[in-house]
């Protein structure tokens, strides 16, 4: 038995039958809309280049949450089903400072500026903290005993947790938050449209706001941060040590416990600034938001290969393009189903993702 | 001694907060709570082979869980009534309180004595006393005027799905994020055959097994794309296609499609799309009639009777062959190639054999609320059902169904009996700015999600580990270490 | 081990015997129940807790007594949502329907808001003779032949009499209505979106269908994810197909603020018109300045523009709660008002009787004006408003034919 090769031991090749069929079904029936889709593309080139521009800008955003997933998970394994809810409170967060600064369009760049960067880093410092907290109290404890599981369902329960605190803080009406949480608590806030929207393309039939490349320049300026911390610093070599064996890097002097702290300690500070971000770009925040973005940013991570840096950029990217493209030529309430639809193809080809490697799998 | 009262405190909790929360001769109900897990951990931690020694264990443990009872009771029905309105109401709380205790005490003596027993008629033992709980468990509910009947129906169709999904993730080790799908499918399966919808009004007990066969045709067609990939890469996939099949389902009611140029069929309507599907028929049977859904009782039974079938199934294929090779496929999949496992065909088993579960759950669930929507198959029913077996302890079949009454009725009916009981006790204290917080809404969130975080913190392995991943497991010496 | 059954189960036996003789004291005669089954839980609790605070100001107003105080109303709240769903779930409405229909001292049951929910919950009290009333449901089909599916609406009634009202009017109604206020605000064409579920779904197919009839240029027809972060994609599709009119079917809580934000970033400089589920200050909240000129239409008048009782009410409202009533929230009074008022001309515990009572409430005096329900349950009040956002508030431009 032990010396028979696999291969025969699979008998009838349903699966190239089955991966047959598929192309059979593809070619009659898929052909005539792809060409459709392809010829409208042509059509309206202008239109195609503003759907991949708005595809860069959503993905540099998911790009930013899906780096807190891939930093944990590549360092403790654990799908840290929490992170969109820290995200939603990120935005919750800087929601309240803005009321509490008083901030409006009004308000002059030179003082706007500034309150703007307090804002993004004492959000940062809040959803850093929060994550840090919430590692020592009910994921710290169930590390190394046995199934990864037991914290995945801690996660969820946190998860829940925080969607109920964002549901609570929207009660709060203090005289000195403005009123930026209107009168209904559950309802979605609205932040002020603190970042221009002026078109910088005015004049070639395309539309790239002001607001579009604040968002992309920002992610990219902390995405490229947090690549260099990871791969240059001591303390990032100490991180991708602890993720590849955490027993070896014990051993070599590394304070286990601190440097997974320090995972959940960058992941929280990257949910707060996309928290942010995404909260005055957009234009709303509310309470049950961070599971679609949580849903849609693990997707990226994985589809680049979880765990890896650039990989979840890729993928983030991956996702805002297929998504705009097909809210534009297939149907928006397709999209989803066309997402997940492409990040199953595109696994089956490529097991462990894009740029993944094999360590996902050591589990 | 010591660890009998501690261990017999678990049961005790329980009867406490069931009293407690809620009220009335619920108590008697929480007293067979506190005796029936009190005497299934405390000799499980404690095991006697002595007669007499059995019921001085039965005693104490039903003496620390009927004080905790009586406890709950007096807290619930003396203090607390009378402040949010409820009349007092001496002799009822003296029967619930003596209920409770007789019951209590006479399921933890007859527990512990039965575990005495050798291990074949031991097992017989449980089974009986189980089951005439089980049994009798209606008409108690009826003449407490409980009424949790309602909720004890949806709560056994979600331990069918977990039960079913135990399959995938305890025993083949394969990650489901996305098991809800299969649900929906069976559910839109037997929909679409036993409605009008189609014009096919089949039976319920025909429809029944087009679901389970439709959810396991599906669970393969779903299952093999993810045979190369491994971990959480599975999980992702599985996730995909829970969120799919949702979105496909609402959307595809007008379906057309086209060969080339030549359409095929033009606007079907073949999910009902966001209307869903309804009426559908309900079973029949020669002298109970058709269901009605307003007497509970025979859906109890023909749920109940799914799940025992279901249980003596599953049991019987985890001792199999083929449960034999899911564990080898959980534990090492490059070792389990290698002895000779065709690791294709058991992986795609594992999804097709714990579909056809989820598929039986989706036709009963659809002929008990007699309608379907898309909204019911989300996300957040593949977490839940996760979370069930997770947190009862993964692979095992008894902690997969105590993780899963624990969350469901957590869900169901207790934090919204507390919720409810905190809010009056607001209202009662008069006290004006925490009276716009509604309580029951805005906390419950909170609550189940603290639950679940508690439980894992304090419970890691699940409630109920299973016994044979603790002594296969290499990671068993990381276990030993933790307790 | 068999004689330890027998007496296991005389013990039961026994002690269920007991209990059932104490039971008489818990629903003593001069009790009835009003129940209310809404989703209490995440998106829709903002317009649920409005129609349970009108609900329990109606009592409130009577202290909780009726027919002169010969019977104590007891009012319970019940949330037909879970947690884990976030909404409303199907098994539940079905346990809220079972539990109030065996509680013999339910007379009135007050629900639901979802039109998928009642769906549910309409054939089990059916058969249970427990009348009720929706403040919010719209969906055609439930009550009304020939305006939704072959069979709509007498497979919810299996006992064949009807059971259940409506307060409000449907969405065949206000869909057409809102066509043709489109048109007479001028608009050629119009993009059609929905929040792909039963009610948003619904008001926009027949306001699809009635501009098409009216001769509006229909661009296109799309539904949206009410959950995702953004519609910017669509946003720029929607700008390039420049239609005159955006119509939004669906509610504030499935993004549409966001929705509309994205239009407007996008340089969408049209209208943008949406049903009632967007007649609230949380939509104008949650959209920011964006919301200036948004249309909306909406069953009856607004409430600030009520007379006589009505605004008395408002003010009331206003007063106890401390908060603006959202869109149902009048609904939700007028279904309390409806149930008190049948509950008072029966005087007794009779659901036959009260379901009569309600079912043939004629030229009734309520908060919204004077009206009747007609033999299908739909209420008479079939007037539609049409209101525009303007310096941040609904303001009420006309009524629409």
């Amino acid at each position: 038995m032990a010396t028979s090769h696999p291969r025969v031991a699979q008998g009838v090749p349903w699966r190239s039958i089955g991966k047959i069929l598929i192309v059979i079904f593809c070619v009659l029936f898929l052909t005539l809309p792809l060409i459709e889709m392809v010829k409208a593309m042509i059509a309206d080139p202008q239109l195609l280049v503003r759907q991949l521009l708005i595809g860069l800008t959503n993905g540099a955003y998911i790009a930013l949450i899906a780096l807190g997933y891939t930093l944990v998970y590549g360092i403790v394994e654990l799908i840290n089903f929490a992170h969109g809810d820290l995200y939603m409170l990120g935005a919750f967060f800087s929601l309240t400072l803005v009321g509490v600064f008083s901030l409006t369009p009004e308000t002059p760049w030179l003082i706007r500026g500034p309150l703007l960067v307090v804002v993004l880093l004492a959000t940062m410092a809040f959803t850093a903290t929060l994550n840090m907290l919430v590692d020592r109290w009910a994921y710290r404890r169930l590390r190394g005993i046995g199934s990864r599981m037991a914290a995945l369902i801690s996660a969820i329960g946190i998860s829940f947790v925080f969607q109920n605190l964002g549901l609570l803080w929207g009660y709060l009406r203090f005289p000195f938050m403005n009123g930026v949480m209107g009168s209904n608590a559950v309802a979605p806030k609205s932040f002020p449209a603190l970042f221009p929207n002026v078109n910088l393309l005015a004049g070639t039939g395309v539309r790239f706001g002001a607001k579009d490349l604040i968002v992309v320049g920002v992610s990219v300026v902390l995405l490229a941060a947090l690549y260099v911390f990871v791969t240059r610093t001591r303390l990032g070599k100490a991180m991708r040590a602890t993720a590849q064996d955490r027993d070896a890097a014990a051993l070599m002097g590394i304070d286990v416990n601190r440097t997974i702290s320090l995972a959940f300690i960058l992941g929280g500070a990257l949910a707060g600034a996309s928290g942010m971000l995404v909260g005055l770009y957009n234009g709303t925040a509310v309470f049950d938001m961070g599971f679609t973005a949580g849903l849609r940013s693990f997707t990226a991570a994985v589809l680049g290969g979880i765990g890896n840096i650039v990989g979840a950029m890729l993928g983030g990217l991956l996702i805002g393009i297929i998504s705009a493209l097909s809210d534009q030529y297939i149907s928006t309430k397709w999209t989803n189903a066309v997402v997940f639809g492409i990040l199953v193809i595109i696994l089956v080809y490529r097991p462990t993702g894009l740029l993944g490697d094999d360590t996902a799998q050591k589990a | 001694m010591q660890t009998r009262i501690r261990k017999s405190m678990i049961g005790a909790a329980f009867g406490f907060a069931i009293a407690l929360i809620s009220g009335g001769f619920a108590g008697i109900l929480a007293g067979l709570v506190a005796g029936l897990i009190n005497g299934y951990v405390v000799p499980e931690a404690e095991p006697l082979a002595d007669k007499r020694r059995a019921i001085v264990q039965g005693l104490t443990v039903a003496l620390v869980g009927s004080v905790l009872t009586i406890l709950g009771i007096v807290l619930r029905n003396v203090v607390i009534d009378p402040i949010i309105g409820v009349p007092l109401n001496l002799i009822g709380v003296a029967i619930a309180a003596v209920g409770a205790v007789l019951l209590c005490v006479l399921v933890s003596v007859v527990m512990c004595v039965v575990r005495t027993e050798p291990p074949a008629r031991e097992r017989i033992g449980m089974a009986i006393v189980v089951g005439i709980i089980l049994v009798t468990y209606p008409w108690l509910d009826q003449f407490l005027n409980l009424r949790f009947m309602n909720e004890v129906i949806p709560v056994l169709v979600f331990l069918l799905m977990a039960l079913g999904l135990n399959i995938v993730v305890g025993y083949a080790g394969l990650l489901d994020l996305g098991y809800a799908a299969f649900f929906a499918i069976g559910a839109y399966a037997a929909a679409m055959v036993s409605s009008p919808h189609f014009g096919l009004s089949l039976s319920f007990w025909l429809a029944i097994w087009v679901a389970a066969a439709v959810a396991a045709i599906f669970g393969l067609i779903l299952g093999s794309p993810t045979l190369p990939l491994r971990g959480d890469y599975l999980a992702i996939v599985t996730l995909g296609f829970g969120e799919i099949v949702p979105i496909a389902i609402k959307n595809l009611d007008n379906v057309s499609l086209s060969l080339w140029n030549y359409p095929l069929f033009v606007d079907v309507d073949l999910t009902g799309g966001t209307k869903g599907i309804n009426p559908i028929n309900r079973p029949w049977l020669p002298i109970i009639g058709e269901f009605s859904p307003s007497n509970p009782i025979p859906w109890y039974f023909l749920i109940l009777g799914i799940m025992l079938i279901s249980i003596f199934f599953i049991s019987r294929l985890r001792n199999s062959r083929l449960g034999r090779a899911w564990t080898a496929l959980r534990e090492d999949e490059l070792a389990a190639g290698a002895m000779g496992i065709n690791t294709v065909n058991v992986k795609l088993l594992a999804f097709a054999i714990g579909a056809t579960f989820s598929g039986l759950a989706g036709a009963f669930y659809g002929a008990y609320i007699s309608a379907i929507f898309p909204e019911s198959f989300r996300f957040d029913v593949s977490v839940m059902l996760l979370c069930m077996v997770i947190l009862g302890g993964l692979g095992n079949m008894s902690g997969v169904i105590l993780g899963g009454i624990i969350i469901q009725f957590a869900d169901r009916l207790f934090l919204p009996q507390m919720s409810t009981v905190v809010q009056k006790l607001i209202v009662a204290s008069g006290n004006e700015s925490l009276r716009d917080i509604n309580f029951a809404s805005d906390f419950r969130l909170l609550l189940f999600g603290l639950t679940l975080v508690l439980m894992m913190v304090l419970r890691p392995q699940g409630l109920v580990p299973s016994n044979g991943s603790a002594r296969v497991l290499p990671v068993a010496a990381g276990e030993a270490r933790h307790d | 081990m068999k004689r330890l059954s027998g007496f296991l189960i005389l013990l039961m036996l026994t002690s269920m015997i007991a209990s059932c003789g104490s039971l008489a004291s818990v629903g003593s005669g001069s009790t009835i129940k009003i129940v209310s089954s809404l989703p209490r839980t995440g998106s829709s609790k903002g317009q649920t807790d409005s129609i349970v605070n009108a609900i329990k100001q109606r009592l409130e107003e009577a202290d909780y007594k009726a027919c002169d105080g010969a019977f104590t109303i007891v009012y319970e709240d019940m949330d037909d949502a879970t947690a884990a769903a976030g909404k409303w779930d199907a098994a539940q409405e079905a346990s809220n329907a079972n539990k109030a229909a065996g509680d013999s001292a339910v007379m009135v049951y007050i629900g639901t808001f979802n039109s998928g929910a009642a769906k549910i919950s309409i054939p089990i009290l059916n058969q249970a003779g427990l009348v009720m009333i929706s403040p919010a449901n719209t969906y055609p089909g439930l009550t009304k032949p020939g305006k939704g599916e072959a069979d709509e609406p007498a497979k919810y009634y299996p006992n064949g009499t009807h059971n259940y009202v409506r307060v409000v009017p449907a969405d065949d109604l206000q869909g057409a209505a809102a066509a043709r206020w489109a048109q007479s605000l001028g608009a050629a064409s119009v993009y059609v979106l929905d929040d792909t579920e039963l009610y948003g779904k619904g008001v926009a197919d027949v306001f699809e269908a009635t501009a098409k009839e009216l001769g509006i240029a229909v661009k296109a027809r799309d539904g949206i994810d009410g959950k995702a972060a953004d519609y910017r994609a669509l946003a720029a599709k929607i700008v390039a197909a420049a239609p005159d009119m955006v119509y939004f079917g669906g509610i504030t809580q499935n993004n549409a603020g966001q929705l509309l934000k994205d239009i407007r970033a996008e340089g969408f400089m049209g209208k943008f018109m949406g049903p009632d589920g967007i007649y609230e200050t949380a939509f104008i909240e949650a959209a920011g300045a964006d919301a200036e000129g948004v249309y909306a239409t909406f069953g009856g008048v607004p409430a600030e523009k009520l007379e006589g009782d009505a605004a008395t009410w408002y003010a009331n409202y206003k007063a106890t709660y401390n908060a603006e009533p959202e869109v149902y929230a009048v609904y939700g009074y007028e279904s309390a008002n409806v149930a008190m008022n049948a509950i008072n001309s029966v005087c007794k515990q009779d659901r036959a009787a009260i379901q009569s009572a309600v079912m043939g409430t004629k030229d009734f005096k309520g908060i919204l004006g004077t009206w009747s329900f007609d033999a299908n349950g739909d209420t008479s009040l079939t007037s539609m408003s049409g209101a525009q956002v303007v310096a941040g508030k609904f303001e009420f431009v006309q009524p629409i034919k």
